[in-house]
């Protein structure tokens, strides 16, 4: 018994030593700042001079005084929606075809999967190019089928939609996901709806779906924190123009802090996107028992 | 015998650390900069040659330069944030004046008054490329080179086309010539230029002018309709002033009205301006004379006719200089003051990186550079200077100079970006230039809290 605690408690001392550099890394690299940038939020830091607390007068400023914040905040909300529904919905259909038994799988399955490997300032700059208006790929088409111009990018009306198109292209890591969850639908279960009578939209829709909702709350929970963090097609493409329609709410964090020399408000700014985030996260959770399907666990 | 392996590691860091020390116990000065890979060979350069000439006043002094091409300004502030800034660097002209109004950079203006050296004295360097603050009773310096913007051009496709160069004259080259230039200039894919009949601007083959839509080339000329972006005590907005709105009206007609210049997305067609220009896609372009580094290099070459001109004056001519600043940072500076101070000394002392200015990158400081022919034939290179520099760019900058704001303005990063944003819709054609100049003046007003020299 006292030979059993003991092993059992040097066990736990190395496993903790071993673990110790990810838990160090942890509090260092990641807690760490967190909690100063919190503390920073309240703060009038400029990097060069000691702080001075102001209390809430970064958000004061942001919420009266900033228009460039409200801009940032509508454009990074109208992206985010639309590029999580968008690029749910299309990394799903994809997964679907891929799941297919056909020829060249493997090859499409890597077409598909590409993007998602190319390096963000490549891809960027390559849609620069088929998003512009005079001689860019996708006006091209437009014209070839008889349809009008359009501005993409460079007009403030069309360049959240054009972005939101661009994110599709990269869904990559989302349709392998998708497609590791199709794998794993039980086989009996389709057999199941066949011998009731069931045809494709019945397997679709009582099989498919059902089975698939775990997989469809992790991805999107992960696309609503990857896409409010956008940033490069603002930095790259667009220095979140046209007149601020593409002001993503990180790369205004970015600017105030090192372009304007503002690091307190840039805290200030970053801890409103840890609420938004968070809160957009908690609410898909709490909504989860109503839509996802558990095998192990009961419905409520 | 654990206990013997700890003393025996201990006593190895002690030894080690002791060493380490004292070699480093000359003077170790650092400087950053940033800039193209021949600006960092240059930089390089000057450094070592520092260390050379100072080595029997400053035993065993170094300099370390560090080349920070890109994110110059994240890494700046995290090495102040660590508490070990450079000692002298190059630095962005919006943050600049405002830490030099906390005391990160230092006021030289008390060294200056001490020291004989001709070069770093006030009235020897170009007016124009001092940074005042404080009411203009401190300086941090000048730039590290002068910058103006001019207007550079393809001489054959002038001769091909049997069309008069560009005045070097500021006064004789008007806006009308400029815009009738352009036209003639503008050649379509049958030949045809603007106004005549069946003229196809979707497919131009030779624009007659480009000009870039941040700032510097705008600028120039709202001054030169007497338009501003602000009042001279930078408090109340002039940008939505009828001639300042007219200036702007005027550029955007060159793309939208006339078709002599692309539109910001036609540019991205272009490959750089440079090889627009060379390769006849552009007849003129207008930029910083910095452009010279490759211009001159081609015209070396064989490989283009250049031709330079000052910018065409819409009612009086103006010329508009601009740079960024070299500066010293106190915390670190005040620790090895006199290493410091000789060294930035040297780093604005034109005649120590006169190959970059040879070169056609860079502009001298010192005045006498300018004025005294001894001293211009060491800079300007026939190869790589067109024979009208001197008119069209020297005498342009000495008679018709204006700084640009970023030497004085509050907030000039957050105004000129905001200025940027709103006029992207005109350039588009979107909006006309008035409404765009109203939305600026409006959102520029809480930013406009004077000047840094006033």
């Amino acid at each position: 018994m006292n030979k059993k605690r003991s092993l059992y408690s040097s066990e736990a001392k190395w496993g903790i030593i071993l673990a110790l550099p990810a838990i160090l890394g942890f509090l260092i690299w990641t807690l760490g700042p967190m909690v100063a940038s919190f503390v920073l939020g309240f703060t009038d830091w400029n990097v060069v001079s000691t702080p001075h607390f102001i209390g809430i007068g970064n958000f004061k400023k942001m919420f009266i005084e900033d228009f460039i914040f409200k801009k940032s905040i509508y454009a990074t909300v109208y992206y985010s929606v639309g590029s999580v529904i968008a690029s749910i919905i299309f990394a799903f259909l994809i997964a679907l075809l891929l799941n297919q038994k056909v020829k060249g799988l493997p090859l499409f399955r890597t077409i598909f999967y590409l993007p998602s490997i190319t390096p963000a300032i490549a891809s960027a700059m390559l849609w620069i190019w088929l998003f512009n208006p005079d001689f860019g790929l996708l006006n091209q088409v437009l014209q070839r089928f008889g349809l009008p111009r359009l501005l993409w990018i460079y007009d403030e009306k069309q360049v959240i939609p054009s972005l939101i198109f661009m994110s599709i292209w990269g869904m990559g890591g989302m349709m392998v996901i998708f497609l590791a969850g199709l794998q794993g639908v039980p086989q009996e279960l389709y057999e199941a709806v066949e011998i009731d009578g069931g045809n494709w939209w019945h397997r679709f829709r009582y099989v498919t779906i059902p089975m698939m909702t775990p997989t469809i709350f992790f991805n999107l929970v992960m696309a609503i924190i990857g896409s409010f963090q956008v940033f490069t097609s603002a930095y790259i493409m667009t220095s979140g123009g046209p007149n601020y329609a593409s002001m993503f709410y990180v790369y205004y964090i970015y600017l105030s802090a090192f372009r304007y020399g503002q690091m307190g408000y840039a805290c200030a700014l970053a801890i409103i996107l840890f609420i938004i985030i968070l809160s957009f996260t908690l609410v898909v959770f709490k909504s989860s028992p109503y839509w996802v399907y558990y095998e192990s666990a009961r419905r409520r | 015998m654990r206990k013997s392996l700890w003393v025996a590691i201990l006593s190895l860091i002690l030894v080690v650390g002791i060493t380490v020390s004292s070699a480093t116990a000359a003077v170790e000065l650092i400087y950053t900069y940033w800039g193209s890979p021949l600006e960092r060979d240059a930089q390089a350069k000057m450094c070592r040659d520092f260390e050379k000439a100072y080595q029997s006043i400053f035993p065993g002094i170094k300099v370390k330069d560090i080349y920070i091409p890109s994110n110059y300004d994240e890494k700046i502030n995290a090495m102040i944030a660590a508490g070990e800034p450079p000692h002298v660097a190059q630095l962005g002209e919006a943050l600049a004046l405002e830490w030099a109004e906390k005391g990160i950079l230092m006021d030289i203006l008390p060294l200056i008054k001490q020291d004989k050296d001709p070069s770093v004295q006030i009235e020897n360097r170009l007016s124009m490329t001092w940074y005042w603050y404080d009411k203009g009773k401190k300086t941090i310096g000048t730039n590290l080179a002068a910058e103006v913007m001019v207007l550079w051009y393809n001489k054959e496709i002038f001769d091909k086309a049997g069309i008069p160069y560009p005045a070097s004259n500021p006064e004789a080259w008007t806006w009308e010539k400029f815009l009738d230039t352009a036209i003639k200039l503008t050649t379509d894919r049958n030949g045809r230029h603007p106004g005549d009949p069946g003229f196809d601007p979707s497919n131009i083959d030779t624009f007659g002018v480009a000009f870039g839509t941040w700032w510097a080339p705008i600028l120039p000329f709202i001054w030169s309709n007497g338009g501003d972006i602000c009042d001279p005590e930078g408090k109340r907005p002039l940008i939505n002033s009828p001639a300042s709105v007219e200036a702007i009206q005027k550029l955007a007609d060159l793309m939208l009205k006339y078709h002599v210049a692309p539109t910001p997305t036609q540019m991205q067609a272009f490959p750089a301006l440079r090889i627009a220009l060379q390769t006849k896609k552009v007849a003129m372009y207008i930029d910083g004379q910095w452009a010279l580094l490759d211009l001159g290099q081609m015209a070396k070459e064989g490989r283009l006719k250049l031709g330079v001109a000052p910018l065409p004056k819409l009612r009086k001519p103006v010329c508009l200089e601009l740079g960024a600043p070299n500066v010293m940072f106190t915390a670190s500076a005040q620790k090895a003051l006199k290493e410091s101070w000789e060294f930035y000394k040297w780093t604005t002392n034109s005649e120590k990186v006169i190959s970059l200015i040879r070169g056609g990158l860079w502009m001298p400081l010192q005045k006498w550079y300018y004025t005294n022919p001894k001293y211009m034939n060491q800079w300007l290179d026939p190869e790589v200077h067109p024979p009208e520099y001197k008119p069209a760019v020297i005498d342009y900058l000495l008679k018709y100079g204006r700084r640009s704001p970023s030497y004085y303005l509050r907030n000039w990063g957050k105004i000129s970006d905001i200025m940027y944003q709103e006029l992207t819709n005109v350039w588009l054609g979107k909006v006309s230039a008035k409404t765009a100049c109203d939305n600026i003046a409006n959102k520029i007003k809480p930013l406009l809290v004077g000047r840094y020299d006033k």
